[in-house]
């Protein structure tokens, strides 16, 4: 059997054992794509720079009901925000408090028959997995502004090497609406490699607003794959930022289609990867409609045997005309052992758009690291500030002061403080 | 306080200074001028340490130390400050924590406790007003969008900041309206006292109108040709460089 379509009965077994549910009809389309296109191969062009053998050596299963204790959730609440936490995927109300006036949650299985709609399953393959599988979820619509920030923590807790999570998420911004969604992914060290795969679809009415930004803290062995897909109509905004900190495997899918005239959307990411880690950020923006705005701004740090891939593409409607787009991606090489690929991609079928993109890879600026120096600044903290300041120079574009702080925070927990980085930034 | 003994330099294989000595004592302002080429910016960087600038002969004595042999952060500590021609700029890193990394680096080397946050503040905001800098200005990424103007007050208000035993002022009144001018000299001589030592660095006599110095050196192909009170900077602004080259 060919690598890509190793275990893939063993699922669709998996599948055909869950109870029946309104979503039947997606689930069989998913279990046949599945079944054509099986999983991510080496020749898959989506994957070519990164691997997925060792995650697809095994067959996983649904990772089982954890709770959290009272004092380690406290831990990680951010003052002045609501939150809604889910262990292992499923819904932990005990620790969630927001206001519901602005804000309703419901269980997956209540969302809307469009469920799924969004999703592109003719790509291997996760996707298309995850629509056979999944059972947790979250659909939740934001009917108003929300004054504070919801923080949506997500752990995975004593889990097994072959346990994975399934979630599937439909998040709705109605018209006029806005909010700032925090999701944070938490993983422990003491647990080995699960998987988590999700999937998430956003609807971005008229005027609505979406500040969504995503802080990927996994252990160190786990497995992390996701799939976004955004729809925006007239005059929203998105914005999204990702923040790639930890997990041996990040992969990340994010599709933003502008749909309707005048919608704009930012997409900003940093992501940090060292030792024989893996992080792969792979951005489509489809500008579907004239006068819709696109700006991208990713940069990532390399460090000893990492690799760190990102692919934006960028893509423009015939017609769609007066379309602005700029994408950057900047790279910081600090191993000789690291490796980035980075790849724009730009398809361009209107003739009055302005489409600007930029990919650097480079080490510290040498005259940089002599100006601290010369400051008498130990070259190790010398170095250590600059790498800070690289990745802190999209960090700091975040308007909302509070999540700023809270991302800055996991940046400098992410430099080892061992020469007083992080005394000196807090 | 510093001594240059027969200084030889290269950068990039060339040979920029030829036998330049030059001492200097507690509490003195020496100003050396020359013409583009001479070797002036050299001089400060060698002294400050900057890859690239390799000694090839000679020696340099600061507070009885052999400065050559020191790293940069080193002699930093010791108490030598470089003011940068041309300051660099450092996206995401604030300038209020570059200084207070700076300062702490050098408070640590003395013996001393560590500034926190808030102890900072208020040692660092004195310093400003000073300078008439606005505060914001410590929250702004080092020298980033900062006018010329601004950077080099910057660099004034590090070096009031780090408190110095000997600074050099590399071309500081390089692209500063008469304004700033002013406003850097008047934070050069606030600092100005009987056992601290500066060397400043300029093509132009300007600078040297409100910064007055001691000692006046030409430098021409590398090492100094002329040496004399404050008077020479005037005959030179009035003569040009080109005489000085016919000695």
């Amino acid at each position: 059997m060919k690598a890509r379509f190793e275990h893939i009965e063993d699922y669709l077994e998996q599948a055909e054992a869950l109870p029946q549910d309104k979503f039947v009809a997606l689930r069989e389309k998913a279990a046949l794509a599945l079944q054509h296109v099986g999983f991510p191969a080496a020749k898959t062009e989506a994957w070519k720079y990164t691997t997925v053998k060792k995650l697809l050596q095994q067959v996983y299963s649904p990772a089982k009901n954890k709770t959290i204790n009272a004092t380690k959730l406290a831990g990680f609440i951010m003052p002045n925000t609501q939150c809604i936490v889910f262990v292992n995927g499923r819904y932990y109300a005990e620790g969630s408090a927001f206001d519901s006036s602005a804000i309703t949650l419901k269980p997956i299985m209540q969302a809307p028959e469009k469920l799924g709609d969004l999703t592109v399953m003719d790509k291997p393959g996760f996707t298309a997995l995850n629509n056979a599988l999944f059972q947790q979820g979250y659909y939740l619509q934001i009917h108003a502004t929300v004054e504070k920030p919801l923080h949506i923590l997500q752990f995975a807790i004593d889990l097994d090497a072959d346990e994975m999570i399934q979630q599937h998420n439909l998040v709705e911004v109605l018209p006029g609406a806005s909010v700032e969604l925090v999701e944070h992914f938490i993983g422990f060290d003491e647990t080995p490699a699960y998987w988590r795969n999700s999937v998430s679809e956003y609807y971005l009415s008229e005027t609505a607003q979406l500040n969504y930004y995503r802080v990927v803290q996994e252990a160190t062995e786990a497995f992390h794959t996701n799939a976004m897909v955004v729809e925006q109509l007239s005059k929203s905004n998105f914005k999204a930022f990702t923040a790639d900190f930890s997990g041996k495997l990040l992969r990340n899918d994010l599709e933003v289609r502008l749909q309707k005239k005048d919608a704009r959307c930012v997409l900003n990411g940093i992501y940090l990867v060292r030792g024989q880690q893996q992080v792969d950020n792979h951005t489509n923006i489809e500008h579907r409609h004239a006068t819709t705005y696109s700006d991208e701004y990713y940069k990532g740090i390399v460090d000893d045997h990492a690799h760190a891939v990102f692919n934006g593409r960028v893509f423009v409607a015939e017609d769609a005309q007066k379309v602005d787009s700029a994408q950057k991606n900047s790279n910081l090489l600090l191993s000789k052992t690291a490796e980035i690929d980075t790849k724009p991609e730009l398809e361009i079928y209107a003739d009055d758009v302005k489409c600007a993109h930029g990919a650097t890879v480079g080490q510290l600026s040498e005259a940089s690291v002599f100006y601290l120096q010369s400051r008498g600044i130990d070259i190790d903290l010398a170095k250590k500030i600059l790498t800070y300041g690289f990745a802190y120079e999209v960090v700091e574009k975040i308007e909302h002061e509070l999540i700023r702080d809270f991302i800055s925070k996991q940046l400098a927990i992410w430099f080892a403080d061992d020469v007083g980085l992080k005394e000196l930034i807090q | 306080m510093l001594d240059v003994i027969n200084l030889h330099a290269k950068v990039d294989d060339k040979e920029i200074l030829n036998g330049l000595n030059l001492s200097v004592k507690p509490g003195e302002v020496h100003a050396i001028m020359g013409p583009n080429g001479s070797g002036k910016s050299t001089f400060a960087n060698v002294l400050s340490g900057r890859p690239g600038y390799d000694v090839t002969q000679g020696a340099v004595e600061f507070l009885g130390q052999d400065l050559l042999t020191l790293d940069t952060e080193v002699r930093a500590r010791e108490g030598l400050f470089l003011a940068f021609q041309y300051p660099v700029e450092i996206p995401g890193v604030t300038n209020i924590y570059f200084l207070r990394a700076a300062v702490n680096a050098i408070r640590k080397h003395r013996g001393e406790e560590a500034l926190d946050a808030m102890d900072f503040i208020s040692l660092v905001k004195a310093k400003l007003q000073a300078l008439k800098m606005d505060e914001k200005f410590l929250y702004r990424d080092v020298n980033v969008g900062f006018s010329g103007g601004e950077k080099k007050r910057n660099e004034i208000l590090q070096m009031t900041l780090l408190e110095p035993k000997l600074a050099v002022l590399d071309e500081t009144d390089s692209g500063l309206d008469i304004d700033a001018l002013k406003i850097v000299a008047e934070g050069v001589n606030a600092l100005r006292n009987a056992e601290r030592s500066f060397i400043v660095v300029t093509h132009y006599q300007r600078l040297l109108d409100y910064i007055e110095p001691d000692f006046v050196h030409v430098l021409s192909q590398g090492k100094i040709v002329k040496s004399g009170g404050k008077e020479l900077a005037l005959e030179l602004e009035k003569e040009g460089y080109g005489w000085i080259e016919r000695v």
